[in-house]
């Protein structure tokens, strides 16, 4: 118990000399206490959704409205934390349902190699071979708009990635001493992938999970400011900015608030996931 | 290996993989709801009309079939007509990916411009005021998806400032000279018209900032880190008691090698132009194939998405194949082949 | 570098003098939306009749303030029965300088029938007969009685069928080749007040003055018409600031009407009485198949909200309240009807007839994906209707899925709303492609209505020639329809223009001159420059 506590300050010591992650941190707690508990701390929790106010439209900032009213009334920091709610929602499932694929294929593709390795990986290239957010764009054009085929599209994109990843740890690791020591002495495939290799690419691929969650949030507002994706009245950054891009520059804050909302999320998830890096690679 | 040895290998892989792209778009393509005839006939078409369209465009037909189709007109040059503007596919393309690439290029240039020199500056500088301000903007510049840079950048430059137009590629009262490269830029420093090309060129400054600023701010990180690196090596600090400039040491010692992984960046950012190009280009009204690539994807046109994605896939395996021969042009010792993807 | 650069310029100014005209010549710079289809077999929307109305002649003209018929091409014409008789004016000509003869007006109408795109159904399966009795006149027999016949012959723009015969290219409809449609989608045979001079359907079509126009041009209409297409909000708002504009079109957002219309040099001007707001309710889905449900929905709807939506400044709105099926001034309309109005007690009270509970039913309101003000209508139907106790979901639908989701009554979703434009001067074009069972499961056609009744008298509507007589037909189709309340009734549409102190718009600015059909307002040649 003692030495997991020293670990752990030895930790917080290394991670808080970088001042960049510690904001991170303070970002990325302040967004995601502010989506879990949004009912209880914004002004107007029914204007998440279809609510109407229509005396109300288009104020700007003020003290009643912190970032002011959009066009139908309603409150947009409300609609901003509920919006935080959907991305960071989105974000964790694309990654629960992408890491685990992707990781899958890339070490059977690395351990197998052959013909295994091949077709797997061709594969992997051909969604590769398409600028990520143009495939997905076609995925979504093609779907019937929601959430789900939303966050099936950019899951269809983001498997590869960690394919890749896995793959080229696994394929270093085929040749290292102890696996092939644990081949030797009879161990299952399945034992060789699971315990072995497996442990020894988590921290990368834990890494780039950390780093990777900004970046769907990136992909998915890209796409729901195309218009696909999310479906309103339910708040969504990406939709908001859209919208309020037509209105520029008279009802600038419908444009502007959401979108360094969305400049906030990622730029604290982006030190704190270099944060996390720094640690992980300084433990190994 | 030979450098044809290696173009050759590679552009068999890409074609390989683009033959995947195809099967695979072709197929979603197909299996969605929406009867694309009777989109293409327009709201008002009888049933029958709806039928003897599906017909015509074979949609009728086992999948296997339209797909063999769809591969022999494509091979000659032929992504069939667009359902949404009645002409045909490769037309449109060959009309306004021109465009699109010509603000990739513009981003690309702004990137290394901006890119190299702050990373150079930052590093000379290490953890002074300027370091620091490079690491803010970079840390932004990443920060944020373009279509809000775009905005953002809209508003600051182009209605409060108005220094730059608000949107599109021209001026009204301007006539792009004939189509020679296609890329109107060059065509105006061919055709000699200058109003036009710094008309232009005013018009293209604000989406290819937008757009280059992720880009920024990774090229400026990675030369950063390059530059450190050599200035702490034992012969900066030779050619500095030599008494060399301060330039001619940045330029000599430290571009030279943060040129390859710079250009290797490059190709990894090109992917992120081409699908970032389709945001700016929506916020600029810049007519570029994400002009085209929307609508066709907002109005379900079928071949207007397979063709679209399927020229965007062979220009990204093409940028790439690029990259590598430019990289090993650049620097000889590095064994082509041994960089995949 | 520099040598060429003189020459250049040296070039250039040689240019100029040459081509110096001894007036400045006046350029009209308009904009819509993408693509604008300049082939008339494919004119659907209000870009389309933009390009049809300028470059092309129809037999007959939508007329000025009223619903009746002008002569344009046609001097004269004569109804007996089905058969209908045009007399052609000896002096038209088409751009190419052919003569507009009886057999380019057959060719005009059977490319329309047998392309089957566009504007097609209003002459699909109509004609028995089409005979060119000599060159001026034409001659066509019905198949069976159809009132709106000569209404739609406004829709029918005239080609010139000698130069789209000379190019065609080969195609699937035999001797005809494809009909000359590659051609025409960027070429044009028409004999309109303006020839195409470029066209690229998703940016730009240039039309300059044609001299020897029939009916000639007033000097003062422009000699250049430039209609961009596709351009995005920002980019409209920023070109009509600087001037590069001189009218926008109707599609911008009211709050950037409001704010462009307050700044010096500009104005809004307006066209109505073309069509009305509708929300068609699906009578097959419970709900909505108890006519009380439906009535207690259309008393508990917010129509003042959704006025207010579409307030720009205390004179202008972009609507007015509606009295049912057909605008003000359609044949069959009554002006002293009542509007439509919100009233809770009357609601309170249909809703306590009908069979089903408020509480049980979640309604699905649906609004199309690229109209974004009906997403704040939806939300109002969600406010209101909540009043009533009834649960709702706002659902967005692209078109596309919307078409296909609108061909089952299973599919189609409680609440759609569509706009709807007359794009002939008869009634039967709005009402009968809104109710009648023959085109139900159409975009409009999304109450599922399949009553008998109402078919029949449609029918006899179209049937009937003597037009008193028609007039009676579609008063009582009209109340029968407002009785069983398939639609909610929103508002009748007023169309609101941005234009520049630059040109005179009589079309939208005096009601006397105004036509009732959808694009017929932008005939340049009636619009003048200063």
């Amino acid at each position: 118990m003692g030495e997991f506590k020293t670990a752990l300050r030895r930790a917080w010591y290394r991670f808080s000399r970088n001042a960049g992650s510690v904001v991170g941190l303070a970002i990325v707690g302040v967004i995601v206490l502010a989506a879990l508990f949004a009912p209880l701390i914004t002004p107007f929790p029914g204007h998440a959704g279809g609510a109407l106010d229509i005396l109300n439209a288009n104020h700007p900032p003020d003290g009643r409205n912190l970032l002011g009213t959009d066009l139908v009334g309603r409150d947009l920091f409300t609609r901003i934390i509920y919006g935080y709610r959907l991305s960071l929602f989105m974000a964790v499932v694309v990654l629960a349902l992408t890491v685990p694929v992707g990781v899958a294929v890339g070490l059977a593709a690395g351990y197998a190699g052959g013909m295994t390795e091949a077709v797997l990986m061709r594969i992997t290239d051909v969604f590769l071979a398409v600028p990520p957010l143009v495939l997905a764009m076609a995925i979504m054009g093609l779907l019937p708009p929601s959430l789900i085929y939303g966050m099936m599209a950019v899951s269809l994109m983001w498997w590869p990635w960690y394919a890749r990843l896995a793959f080229s740890i696994a394929r270093s690791l085929r040749q290292e001493g102890y696996v092939t020591a644990a081949e030797v002495i009879g161990a299952s495939t399945w034992h060789v992938l699971l315990r072995e290799i497996l442990p020894n690419a988590m921290p990368s691929i834990l890494t780039k999970m950390t780093l990777d969650v900004g970046f769907v949030i990136l992909i998915a507002s890209s796409l729901s400011f195309l218009g696909l994706g999310v479906q309103p009245p339910t708040p969504d950054l990406g939709s908001m900015v859209a919208e309020g891009a037509g209105y520029l520059p008279d009802l600038w804050w419908l444009a502007v608030c959401p979108g360094v909302a969305i400049l906030l999320v990622i730029l604290g998830t982006n030190l704190l996931g270099d944060g996390i890096r720094d640690l992980l690679e300084a433990e190994r | 290996m030979s450098v044809w040895r290696f173009l050759a290998r590679r552009l068999v892989a890409s074609l390989f993989v683009l033959a995947g792209v195809s099967v695979l778009i072709f197929c979603l393509a197909r299996v969605i709801p929406g009867d694309p005839a009777r989109i293409a006939l327009g709201p008002n078409a009888e049933r029958e009309q709806v039928e003897a369209m599906r017909h015509e465009l074979w949609l009728d037909r086992p999948l296997a079939e339209q797909y063999v189709r769809f591969v022999g007109g494509a091979l000659r040059g032929d992504l069939g007509i667009s359902l949404y503007n009645h002409r045909p596919v490769m037309e449109t393309i060959r009309r306004t990916l021109p465009v699109t690439v010509e603000l990739i290029l513009a981003a690309a240039v702004l990137t290394a411009l901006i890119g190299v020199p702050m990373g150079i500056v930052a590093a000379r500088w290490r953890d002074g005021a300027i370091d620091n301000i490079t690491r803010l903007i970079s840390l932004l510049g990443a920060a944020a998806p373009s279509f809000v840079w775009a905005i953002l950048l809209m508003l600051g430059f182009a209605y409060t400032l108005q220094i730059f137009p608000i949107a599109g590629r021209l001026s009204e009262a301007m006539h792009a000279p004939p189509s020679v490269t296609g890329l109107l830029l060059v065509d105006c420093v061919i055709a000699g018209q200058w109003a036009v090309l710094g008309d232009g060129l005013r018009h293209i400054c604000l989406p290819a900032l937008a757009l280059s600023l992720s880009g920024i701010a990774q090229i400026a990180r990675m030369t950063r880190a390059n530059m450190v690196e050599v200035y702490d090596s034992a012969h900066i600090e030779l050619a500095r008691a030599f008494a060399f400039s301060e330039a001619s040491m940045a330029l000599k010692y430290a571009l030279r090698p943060a040129l390859i992984p710079t250009l290797t960046l490059f190709g990894l950012q090109i992917a992120a132009l081409l699908g970032n190009a389709f945001l700016v280009e929506a916020v600029f009204g810049y007519p570029g194939i994400a002009q085209f690539g929307v609508q066709a994807i907002l109005q379900k046109d079928l071949n207007g998405i397979v063709g679209c994605v399927l020229v965007i896939a062979a220009a990204f395996l093409a940028a790439n194949v690029a990259v590598d021969l430019a990289v090993a042009f650049v620097d000889p010792r590095i064994r082509l082949g041994a960089r995949r993807g | 570098m520099r040598g060429l650069f003189h020459i250049t310029l040296a070039g250039l100014i040689a240019a100029g003098i040459a081509t110096a005209p001894a007036r400045a010549e006046t350029v009209l710079r308009t904009e819509e939306t993408a693509p604008g289809e300049l082939d008339p077999a494919r004119v659907s929307k209000y870009s389309d009749g933009m390009l049809a109305f300028n470059v092309y002649d129809a037999l007959v003209l939508p007329g000025a303030g009223t619903a009746q018929i002008e002569p344009l091409l046609a001097e004269s014409w004569t109804v007996e029965g089905q058969v209908y008789t045009f007399k052609l004016r000896p002096d038209a000509k088409f751009h190419s300088g052919n003569r507009v003869t009886a057999d380019d007006v057959i060719f005009s109408l059977n490319r329309m029938a047998t392309m089957g795109t566009g504007f097609s159904f209003l002459f699909r399966n109509r004609v028995e007969t089409a005979e060119a009795v000599d060159a001026r006149t034409v001659r066509f027999t019905l198949k069976s009685p159809f009132a709106p016949f000569l209404a739609n012959m406004a829709r029918l723009p005239i080609l010139d069928s000698k130069l789209v015969m000379a190019n065609k290219k080969d195609g699937q409809y035999g001797a005809f080749g494809d009909y000359g449609q590659e051609w025409l989608m960027a070429h044009d045979a028409g004999s309109g007040a303006y020839r195409i001079e470029s066209h690229n359907p998703q940016e730009l079509s240039v039309m300059v003055k044609n001299k020897d126009y029939v009916l000639g041009v007033p000097d003062a209409a422009p000699d250049v018409v430039r209609l961009r297409y596709g351009l995005d909000a920002a980019t409209i708002r920023a070109m009509i600031s600087r001037g590069e504009l001189d009218i926008a079109s109707q599609w911008m957002a009211p709050e950037v009407k409001r704010a462009l219309s307050s700044q010096p040099g500009m104005r809004l001007v307006n066209e109505y009485g073309l069509g009305q707001f509708y929300i068609q309710m699906n009578t097959k889905k419970a709900p909505l198949d108890d006519v009380h449900c439906r009535r207690a929905l259309a008393y508990a709807f917010d129509y003042n909200a959704a006025l207010s939506l579409l307030t720009i400044n205390k004179t202008t709105v972009a609507g007015k309240p509606s009295r049912g099926p057909l605008p003000d001034g359609a044949m069959g309309a009554d002006p002293n009807a009542p509007v439509f109005a919100q009233d809770m007690d009357k609601a309170r009270a249909e809703q306590a007839q009908c069979k089903y509970k408020a509480a049980d039913s979640k309604l699905e309101i649906s609004w199309i994906a690229v109209v974004a003000i009906e997403e704040r209508f939806g939300l109002i139907m969600q406010q209101s209707f909540a009043a009533l106790g009834y649960p709702s979901d706002v659902v967005r639908l692209p078109y596309p899925l919307y078409t296909d989701r609108a061909s089952k009554a299973e599919t189609t979703p409680h609440f759609s709303q569509i706009y709807v434009n007359s794009i002939t001067p008869d009634p039967d074009a709005v009402i009968y492609n809104m109710y009648h069972s023959q085109v139900a499961g159409t975009w409009q056609a999304t109450s599922w209505l399949l009553n008998p009744e109402v078919d029949a008298l449609l029918d006899k509507g179209r049937n009937t020639v003597d037009p008193a007589a028609r007039a009676t037909i579609y008063n009582d189709v009209r109340q029968k329809i407002i009785d069983l309340q398939p639609t909610i009734y929103g508002f009748q549409n007023v169309a609101l223009f941005v234009a520049r102190d630059t040109v005179d718009i009589p079309a939208l600015q005096d009601p006397a001159k105004m036509r009732h059909v959808n694009a017929a307002n932008f005939m340049f040649r009636q619009m003048l420059m200063k």
